[in-house]
């Protein structure tokens, strides 16, 4: 896969745009901008977990000399959170889940593909799932197996599919 | 021995007042009947003409123009009137489907915008929305006349002057202040459509308080963006005059 650029939003070169404004209205459209960023960002590299603690692009614009301070990152990957689009991995280290598509979301578009290309009742390994040939096309290529597992394991409660491990490594069986 | 004035005089003195008035109202009449009779002959006239060269003004926006004021000067209303000259052109179809294209325009944009968009960055957009249908050319006199239009929707949609031929239309609803109008203008002069206050203090000769009053009155009506990462003091933001902002119309 060749990485492009990110092509960042116009917000991106926007100074206040790091600031977390004190109009509540402003700053509900802010939020929704950051959001959408972090989303698009972290699905332009395939990146699952985000650390607020990161000299991270996202959070710093070296182009106008703009930072996004440690307290507003967390207001907002809070926000994300509340849409089930994050979960916070560990709070000392400041790690979050970022998911571009929420746990629901994957699990539909997984169990969706297991059903259009006949593997159910077959037993499969998450390996082949996510870096075969035959689901290259697929959103889910190469995402990252902790996403996947939980996306599996929602799949799971509903009974739609049962996991299971197999020398150490994961498999799964869709019904 | 002078006659003293007896009532006959009265009479005769008013009898005369009452014809010079007669008289001053005759020639009036007839004064006024035969300037609308020019009108009319101007008007008729005007519809041949615009009759003639129907496809060249519908084209040619400077054309177009010109045309306009020649109609205002006598008193046609291009927009109201669907008879006459503009309907020979179609024009009102024009200029309404303009506006409807304007409010739209404005509406997908409020939200990033404040609510605030430069004619500047309208007509391109205008233009690339029209690109592929035809090749009619649109001015800033005529997004200008099709705003007009939008006044009936009350104080939504609003023309404010940013000084030497800057416009910007305003589509959410609400009175700006002389304050913050001024305000906006000093802005739409910096590169990145930004103040602050000294410089607000110093362009327009406020006070501080004034000043802050101002910007407190922006804020509060999410005109601007506040950013604190400035050197020396907070730096208030326009999203509606911001250059990078537009850099995104063709995408």
């Amino acid at each position: 896969m060749t990485e492009s650029e990110f092509d960042f939003p116009w917000e991106y070169n926007f100074p206040p745009f790091f600031t977390i404004q004190k109009h509540a209205e402003t700053r509900k459209q802010q939020f929704l901008r950051w959001k959408e960023l972090i989303l698009a960002y972290a699905k332009h590299k395939n990146q699952a977990i985000i650390n607020i603690n990161d000299e991270s692009e996202l959070f710093h614009n070296n182009k106008i000399n703009r930072t996004l301070d440690r307290e507003s990152r967390e207001m907002i990957l809070n926000e994300l959170c509340n849409s089930s689009n994050a979960a916070r991995v560990n709070k000392n280290t400041g790690t979050y889940e970022i998911y571009w598509l929420t746990i629901e979301e994957w699990s539909n578009v997984i169990y969706t593909y297991a059903l259009n290309s006949g593997m159910t009742n077959s037993v499969l390994t998450f390996f082949e799932l996510l870096n075969g040939d035959d689901s290259k096309d697929q959103e889910f290529h190469q995402l990252n197996e902790q996403v996947f597992m939980k996306a599996l394991k929602h799949l799971e409660t509903k009974g739609k599919c049962e996991i299971m491990e197999i020398d150490g490594s994961f498999g799964v069986k869709f019904f | 021995m002078r006659r003293r004035a007896g009532v006959g005089a009265i009479q005769k003195q008013k009898l005369e007042a009452d014809k010079f008035r007669d008289k001053g109202t005759q020639l009036q009449e007839n004064q006024f009947e035969q300037m609308t009779k020019q009108v009319q002959v101007l008007k008729d006239n005007l519809e041949e003409f615009a009759d003639k060269y129907k496809s060249e003004i519908k084209k040619n926006p400077t054309f177009r123009k010109q045309f306009t004021e020649m109609c205002a000067a006598i008193g046609v209303d291009p927009l109201s009137s669907s008879k006459g000259v503009w309907s020979i052109l179609g024009m009102g179809d024009f200029y309404f489907e303009l506006s409807i294209q304007i409010v739209e325009i404005c509406l997908a944009l409020a939200e990033s915008t404040g609510g605030m968009l430069e004619i500047s960055e309208l007509k391109e957009r205008l233009m690339k929305s029209r690109r592929q249908k035809k090749q009619q050319e649109i001015s800033t006199e005529d997004i200008l006349l099709a705003t007009k239009k939008l006044k009936i929707f009350g104080t939504s949609f609003q023309v404010h002057s940013l000084g030497k031929n800057r416009f910007i239309i305003q589509s959410i609803p609400g009175e700006l202040s002389l304050q913050e109008t001024k305000a906006m203008t000093v802005a739409a002069n910096q590169d990145n459509g930004a103040i602050t206050k000294s410089l607000l203090m110093k362009e327009l000769g406020w006070n501080e308080f004034r000043t802050q009053q101002a910007i407190n009155k922006l804020i509060s009506e999410g005109l601007v963006w506040i950013d604190e990462q400035n050197e020396g003091e907070p730096n208030y933001f326009f999203p509606s005059l911001f250059p990078d902002r537009k850099l995104n119309i063709d995408s």
